[in-house]
């Protein structure tokens, strides 16, 4: 606690303008206090972004909410023999705390334990079993790998995901140091997103005593074997795995990386945490919808219903959150679907000019409505990796033609209005002149009977 | 879905046992790997020639009883069974078992007419013959059909299937497509010609014909006179007004075997009724109407004092008691009914 | 005609009497509003409250372009050209009349009450059609009958707000008029007949009835050699102006010059016109050549008609009969190829008992009657007779329709009692009048020229005049043939009569008739009051102590939704439920009573039936937020979705047959069970799931007993995982369950509800090798 303390007194000397959207309460797990002093980088790294952190041991009770609503705004476990959760806390608190908004790192060792496995086995994360570590006998660093060869360079340019919402490639000054504990992430789930996977000839094995010679194949093996993957929950709450709570520490931080073979580079760890971190406080790459009109072609304001095949015009406007302000989001892939049931119509919206002054990317269509009526759904379902999910979805009702708004004469009927006319015109002339033409209907009459 | 993925692979299974078995004995020999055991194969044979012998003999339907049935029915088994559990026995007056009858026979002479016959057998269970696989099987309504796929056990397992007759009805087309959804060869039915039909349909012409001939003539006699019609609309009248369609729809049997106490002819219970008990209220109606006419246009025609106070006397009688009987009868299905004319 | 008229005494007692029935036909209604209170009942009767309120707040011309975006979502309904808007229209009529001079009723208790007000008309209308075909005094038995006969009680008692409540009183009114223009044969009364068939048509399905008995009365007249020029005036007028009126209606639209059941009414148009013709023509020339042309025209014109007509059906321009129309003919029909239809129990047909129940004695004093109107066979009684043959098939073949058969069993009823009355109370030969020999009814058609002529020139004054003596003469001519059947049909029942000479003979009858209309009464009130009376929507049911219980749970469901759920949300329930769940919570619903659209009713059946990971994907496509179902099994209300789940099963393995199949529902032995015994397709359905779901823990382990199917339950009852329980009423007959969003960690709901549970993945497949 005291530790806490002193350093988030410290971290208001620091001046920086990036601030996490969702909040800045912090909350690190640690196996004990003494760790506190491995990671001091990265505390400072984070202070400097404003979060103000609470670093606890395993064993202080803690509670993640109270009064339903959350007490932190980010959790960090970096404490991967937690035999147990600390007292108030369990996996099903975690996930509750996800689902409320909030956003976490879990990094593990060679030595994680159970819980941890458990937790993130929930997120179809699987890591390896434990004591084993992603081992690599041509990748491995020279220093710090030396012994056991288990701390392994991993090249950003080949190894690490291109998705720049998330680590940007160009942004790491160099490779990244890892070591500690291999996962597997279940491709079927497509909120999961591998980040960092190990170079082809790694494998994960037991890495106490390596001498013995292996009697099977390691479980995992190549590019199988995650090393940092990230999900992003329906709800927008992101989380990270992380198989080594060393990429976080000073010491890999300061490194300077050399493979055999190769000359040193600088580390490029600090800069991927950085970035992994901005990430997942929602710091960067959050989307927002800032409006949605749609109307008539011609009008202004939405109706309160449409009629089939009208002309409409739909305005979606989005706008991208980073270096603590919101930007306008620009792309060109940003679709809108008309659904009943199925997708009626679905049309790619293009983007209005940005100039300087403007806030947000303005998305915008004209279309005509089917010709069918219902209840439609008017939804653009923007999913992409590393950004927010996007799912706009506007009900409005599609009317049929009022009685009165079909055409009153149709120029095939022609025919018919002719004849009625005629009709009548007969059947007055006719019964004008049999009552007053005179002739004598009596006399006929009574012929005929 | 499971379900029907494994009906759909058993057919395929039969037909493939059904082609190789017909084929030839060598083929068959080949399918016996299923069984090792030759003489196992060889009494196979033998039980399929015997039942097609009988097969053949009656016209493709086999008739079982309890222990026949077993026999059959024991594995090994190449062949599927058909089984009709029926009452045809007219103690039992199954009206259903009796119509359906000469439809299944009809199917089963139409397959015993194709090549590959000895890969189904039909066969009629009668419930006097065979009242303990009754029991087993837990029928507690005939006719009802079930199919044995081919070696498929017997006991109450899901690999028989029964054919749904409130769904399908009573006619041989269906059923026939049912047996084929099963055993994937689709049976021929042809109807007998029947001369009965042909018969009625030309004597219905010519009268027609002649009526008409008639009507041309001295229609005006027939057709004018309103007491020919009068009878006809009133004869519908009575026939609807006493629930006839509801029989008509729902065929129900047409009495019962009394059980103690209620008596045989009555249903039990407000919406469901006998044959028979709609002719009762048919006819009781009619008392009552022409009771009522009686006193309307009977009554006034009679000449001497006596004879007309006789008849009034007799009709309101026969009205009030034909009325009260009615009332009766309604109480027997809705026993809460408060109201009584003359019984308690 | 008849003694009454002439007193004095009878002129004032005739409105009294009307006025009185009218009074006991109403008051008869109104047990369930002093049993419950003022609501409306049942299913149907909620749409048509629902539309009503809409017509009254936004008026005509919104209503009557009215989409309806709650209803059968998500594909909306188009309320104003799918209703008979009769009765809406009727009631907002009132309303507004009322509140025009300041009555402020609400527009509900309009509702409410009109079904008895109309009854009361309906009386009135009784009386006018009887005093046509005898005298009034049977009119007023009539009245008296059809006013509190059970028959038509069953569907206008207050509350049950729904077509047929109107449209039995246009129905019995538009007969009257139609005799009334037969019998006179003026162009007004056929008029009249039109506008009221326009009425009709615009108030309930049933006017096809009209559509094709007016016309086969007409045809059958023409058979019978009594073609006049008032019925020809009569149809003509009716026929023209009815058909066109009636396809002002949306609903029905073309469907007059379309559909085979519209088709009998035109046909017998034309036939009218040639017959017209070619009476015209034989005054022309010889008979021998009239012969000849008349034969050869009559071939002529059955060929092309035929043909005609056949090219029309195939070009597929006249519609074949309609499903609903065609179960009439083919009884079995709907129960083998629409089971939507089969699955209503008001489509059943109908055993005895319910005609017994229904009509008392009237059912057997009814053929009396018939047998009567044969006796003197005028053109309004050959109408009588028609009408009482059809209408008893059809009232075979449909429960519901009994209705239509009520009115005429009470007119023809009160024709055979009150000639027994006249027989047995009359003392001077005069009521023998209605019944003279053949030679006086041979003449009957001349005088009524005659007096047709006379109403005529008064109604139109001198200048037709001339025309109206045509009529006359033309007339007199038809008359001879009229004369020459009578005189064969009558010559037999040319006796003499006699009066009735003891008294105690008298007295006898008059007595135990009279006696027979109390128990008349006493079974009307009492099957009122018993069976026709409750709101369906609350239920009272007797404890064995005898106190009353209420059940309302449906309501305070209702409630809930409308209290507790968001302004769209989407409610799922089988049909029958659709219009009250809009009516009374207000929300949106996917399929309701109007069963337009089978594939979207199947879907739901879909979701009912299939396991929870299909019927999941169903509910989140058509953003089901709510599932409700009702459940009987705790207080033994049998009506439940249980019991009609077989047709949902039917309903959707029609559509769906890869996904859902009667078979699997039934045990091996083909039976229907939900307890140990009941199949696993049985068991994993949505919602045999959602009814038994904590049922088990209602009740001791093990011994939870479902007293509907009574069937003792297993203990461990099923478990739900795409849904989640959100209210259950006080006897657990509504259940309403939330339908969960998907899980936020892309875990299937299953693992999820696991793992709420406490319940944590063992090591799982992800590990390879």
């Amino acid at each position: 606690m005291r530790a806490s303390i002193l350093l988030s007194t410290l971290a208001m000397a620091l001046v920086a303008q990036a601030t996490s959207l969702t909040g800045l309460r912090t909350l690190v797990l640690l196996d004990t206090l003494d760790d506190v002093l491995i990671y001091t980088e990265l505390w400072s790294d984070l202070e400097g972004r404003h979060f103000n952190l609470t670093l606890n041991d395993v064993s202080t009770p803690v509670s993640l909410t109270k009064y339903d609503r959350r007490l932190y705004d980010h959790l960090i476990f970096l404490a991967p023999n937690m035999k147990e959760y600390p007292k108030g806390m369990n996996a099903k608190e975690v996930i509750g705390f996800m689902a409320e908004g909030g956003n976490v790192i879990l990094a593990g060792s060679s030595e994680l334990a159970n819980p941890l496995r458990e937790l993130s086995r929930e997120f179809d994360v699987e890591f390896d079993n434990r004591y084993t570590s992603v081992l690599d006998h041509f990748n491995y660093d020279k220093e710090l790998g030396q012994a056991k060869h288990d701390t392994i360079v991993v090249d950003p340019s080949s190894h690490m995901s291109k998705i720049d919402a998330i680590v940007p490639q160009d942004k790491l000054p160099g490779p990244i140091l890892f070591r500690g504990i291999g996962h597997s992430v279940n491709p079927k789930n497509s909120l999961l997103t591998p980040i960092l996977w190990a170079p082809q000839e790694a494998y994960s094995w037991e890495s106490v005593n390596l001498d013995e010679s292996a009697d099977q194949d390691p479980l995992i093996a190549g590019k199988d074997i995650s090393l940092v993957s990230v999900m992003q929950a329906r709800n927008n709450a992101r989380i990270a795995f992380l198989g080594s709570t060393d990429m976080l520490s000073d010491a890999f931080f300061s490194a300077s990386p050399k493979k055999q073979g190769d000359k040193e580079t600088v580390s490029g760890n600090r800069k991927f945490i950085e970035e992994l971190t901005k990430w997942t406080f929602q710091e960067k790459s959050a989307l927002d919808v800032v409006a949605v009109q749609h109307h008539k072609v011609g009008e202004e304001e939405a109706p309160a219903h449409y009629r089939i095949k009208d002309n409409m015009t739909y305005t979606i406007s989005l706008a991208e959150y980073h270096e603590g302000e919101w930007h306008p989001f620009s792309a060109d892939d940003v679709q809108l679907e008309l659904i009943m049931l199925d997708p009626y119509v679905r049309k790619t919206l293009e983007q209005l000019e940005l100039n300087d002054q403007s806030t947000v990317g303005t998305f915008t269509t004209t279309l005509q409505l089917p010709d069918q009526y219902g209840v439609f759904k008017f939804m653009v379902n923007y999913k992409r990796p590393g950004l927010t999910y996007i799912e706009s979805v506007t009900t409005v009702g599609i009317h049929p033609f009022r009685h009165d708004q079909y055409p009153r004469f149709i120029s095939q009927a022609k025919p018919y209005y002719t004849s009625a006319a005629s009709m009548g015109v007969g059947l007055l002339v006719f019964s004008f002149v049999y009552l007053w033409g005179g002739l004598d209907s009596t006399v006929k009459t009574t012929k005929k009977a | 879905m499971a379900v029907i993925s494994r009906t759909l692979f058993l057919t395929l299974l039969l037909a493939l046992v059904a082609f190789l078995s017909a084929s030839s004995s060598s083929t068959s020999s080949l399918f016996a790997h299923a069984q090792p055991q030759n003489d196992n194969e060889a009494l196979l044979q033998k039980k399929v020639a015997r039942l097609e012998a009988k097969a053949v003999k009656n016209k493709g339907v086999i008739q079982l009883d309890s222990l026949a049935f077993e026999d059959v029915m024991a594995k090994p088994r190449n062949y599927s069974m058909v089984v009709l559990f029926t009452a045809i026995s007219p103690e039992f007056n199954c009206v259903p078992c009796l119509n359906f009858d000469p439809e299944y026979k009809m199917v089963a002479a139409g397959w015993s007419k194709l090549a590959n016959k000895s890969q189904l057998f039909f066969s009629i269970l009668d419930f006097k013959a065979g009242q303990a696989i009754f029991q087993k099987f837990g029928m507690n309504s005939a006719p009802s059909v079930l199919y044995f796929p081919a070696s498929s056990s017997i006991s109450g397992d899901p690999s028989q299937d029964r054919y749904d007759f409130g769904k399908s009805g009573f006619q041989a087309e269906p059923f026939a497509a049912w047996l084929q959804a099963r055993s994937g060869v689709r049976v021929p039915v042809q109807r007998p010609f029947d001369f009965m039909g042909l018969a009625v349909k030309v004597l219905g012409t010519f009268t027609a014909v002649f009526s008409v001939i008639l009507f041309v003539r001295k229609g005006r006699k027939i057709f004018g006179s309103k007491y020919f019609w009068s009878t006809i609309s009133m004869i519908i009248i009575f026939v609807m007004i006493s629930g006839h369609m509801w029989n008509q729809i729902r065929n129900p049997p047409y009495s019962m075997p009394s059980q103690q106490g209620r008596s045989g002819f009555i249903a039990s219970g407000f919406q469901n009724q006998f044959g028979l008990e709609t002719q009762i209220i048919a006819v009781l109606y009619s008392l009552l109407t022409g009771a009522a006419i009686g006193l309307i246009a009977v009554v006034p025609r009679i000449e001497n004092p006596v004879g007309q106070r006789a008849t009034v006397w007799v009709c309101m009688g026969m009205f009030t008691l034909v009325f009260s009987i009615l009332i009766q009868v309604f109480k027997l299905k809705n026993p809460g009914y408060p109201f009584t004319l003359m019984f308690r | 005609m008849s003694t009454e008229s002439s007193s004095t005494v009878a002129r004032v007692l005739k409105p009294t009497i009307l006025i009185l029935i009218a009074i006991v036909a109403i008051s008869s209604r109104l047990f369930s509003i002093i049993r419950f209170e003022s609501v409306i009942h049942e299913f149907d009767p909620w749409f048509n409250y629902r539309t009503t309120q809409h017509l009254v707040k936004n008026g005509f011309y919104d209503f009557w372009n009215w989409f309806d975006e709650k209803s059968w979502y998500p594909l909306g309904r188009v309320v104003g050209g799918t209703v008979y808007p009769g009765i809406m229209v009727t009631s907002a009529l009132i309303h507004n009349v009322l509140h025009f001079f300041n009555f402020p009723v609400d527009i509900r208790n309009v509702c409410v009450f009109l079904a008895p007000m109309f009854s009361g008309l309906t009386a009135f209308s009784a009386y006018l059609l009887t005093k046509e075909l005898k005298d009034s005094s049977a009119g007023l038995l009539a009245a008296a009958f059809l006013g509190v006969a059970p028959g038509y009680i069953s569907r206008s008692v207050a509350g049950s707000y729904d077509n047929e409540g109107i449209a039995i009183f246009l129905l019995v009114f538009t007969f009257y008029l139609w005799i009334k223009a037969v019998k006179t044969g003026s162009a007004f009364f056929g008029l009249l007949t039109a506008l009221f068939y326009f009425y009709m048509v615009s108030a309930w399905g049933g006017y096809v009835f009209i559509t094709n008995l007016l016309p086969l009365h007409a045809f059958t007249l023409l058979l019978m050699g009594r073609y006049s020029n008032r019925l020809y005036v009569s149809y003509s007028t009716f026929c023209a102006v009815g058909t066109l009126l009636s396809m002002q209606i949306p609903f029905v639209g073309f469907q007059p010059t379309r559909t085979s059941e519209h088709m009998a009414a035109l046909g017998v148009f034309g036939l009218l016109q040639l017959y017209a013709f070619a009476e015209l023509v034989r005054g022309y020339i010889p008979p021998k050549q009239f012969r000849a042309l008349l034969k050869g025209g009559i071939v002529a014109v059955a060929v092309i008609a035929s043909i005609g007509l056949t090219i029309l059906s195939f070009s597929g321009v006249i519609a074949p009969f309609t499903g609903r129309f065609y179960s009439l003919y083919d009884t079995g029909y709907a129960k083998i190829h629409i089971p939507i239809i089969a699955s209503v129990s008001e489509h059943q047909p109908t055993a005895w008992t319910s005609f017994f129940f229904d009509l008392q004695m009237l059912i057997f004093l009814f053929p009396a009657g018939v047998y009567l109107c044969f006796k003197e066979l005028k053109d309004e009684h050959v109408f009588i007779i028609l009408y009482s043959v059809f209408a008893s098939y059809f009232a075979g073949v449909m429960v519901r329709l009994m209705l239509t058969l009520t009115p005429v069993v009470c007119v023809s009823a009160a024709i055979a009692y009150s000639t027994l009355l006249d027989t047995y109370l009359e003392t001077s030969e005069h009521v023998l009048a209605s019944t003279k020999p053949a030679i006086a009814a041979a003449a009957t058609s001349a005088p009524v020229v005659i007096e047709a002529t006379t109403s005529d020139s008064k109604a139109t004054g001198k200048k037709t005049a001339a025309k109206a003596a045509a009529a006359a003469a033309a007339a007199a001519k038809s008359a001879d043939a009229e004369a020459k059947t009578h005189a064969k049909s009558a010559a037999s029942s040319e006796k003499k009569r006699f009066p009735i000479f003891n008294l105690d003979s008298r007295l006898l009858v008059i007595l135990q008739l009279t006696w027979f209309l109390f128990m008349f009464a006493w079974h009307c009130t009492y099957v009122t009051s018993g069976s026709y009376s409750s709101p369906s929507i609350v239920l009272a049911s007797r404890q064995q102590d005898g106190s009353q219980m209420i059940i309302d749970d449906f309501r305070e469901a209702y409630y809930w939704l409308r209290k507790n759920t968001k302004e769209d949300a989407k409610v799922m329930s089988w049909w029958d439920y659709g219009y009250q769940m809009a009516g009374m919570a207000n929300v949106t619903t996917l399929v309701d009573n109007n069963t337009w659209n089978n594939t979207h009713i199947a879907t739901v059946g879909k979701a009912m039936s299939t396991s929870e990971e299909v019927s999941y994907k169903v509910l989140r496509q058509h953003d089901v937020d709510y599932v409700l179902i009702l459940f009987g099994g705790v207080i033994g209300y049998s009506g439940d979705d249980i019991n009609k789940f077989l047709w949902m099963i039917r309903i959707a393995e029609g559509v769906y047959p890869n996904d859902v199949k009667e078979t699997n529902f039934f045990t091996p032995r083909g039976e229907y069970k939900v307890d140990h015994d009941a199949t696993k397709t049985m068991r994993e359905s949505l919602m045999y799931k959602m009814s038994y779901y904590r049922f088990a823990e209602l009740y001791g382990s093990g011994n939870a007993v479902d007293h509907v199917r009574n069937a003792r339950m297993p203990a461990e009852g099923p478990t739900l995982s795409v849904l989640e329980e959100a209210y259950t009423t006080e006897n657990w007959l509504v259940r309403i369950y939330k339908v969960k969003d998907l899980d936020i960690l892309g875990r299937d709901l299953k693992d999820s509800t696991a793992f709420d549970k406490g319940r944590v993945r063992k090591i799982s497949s992800l590990k390879k090798k």
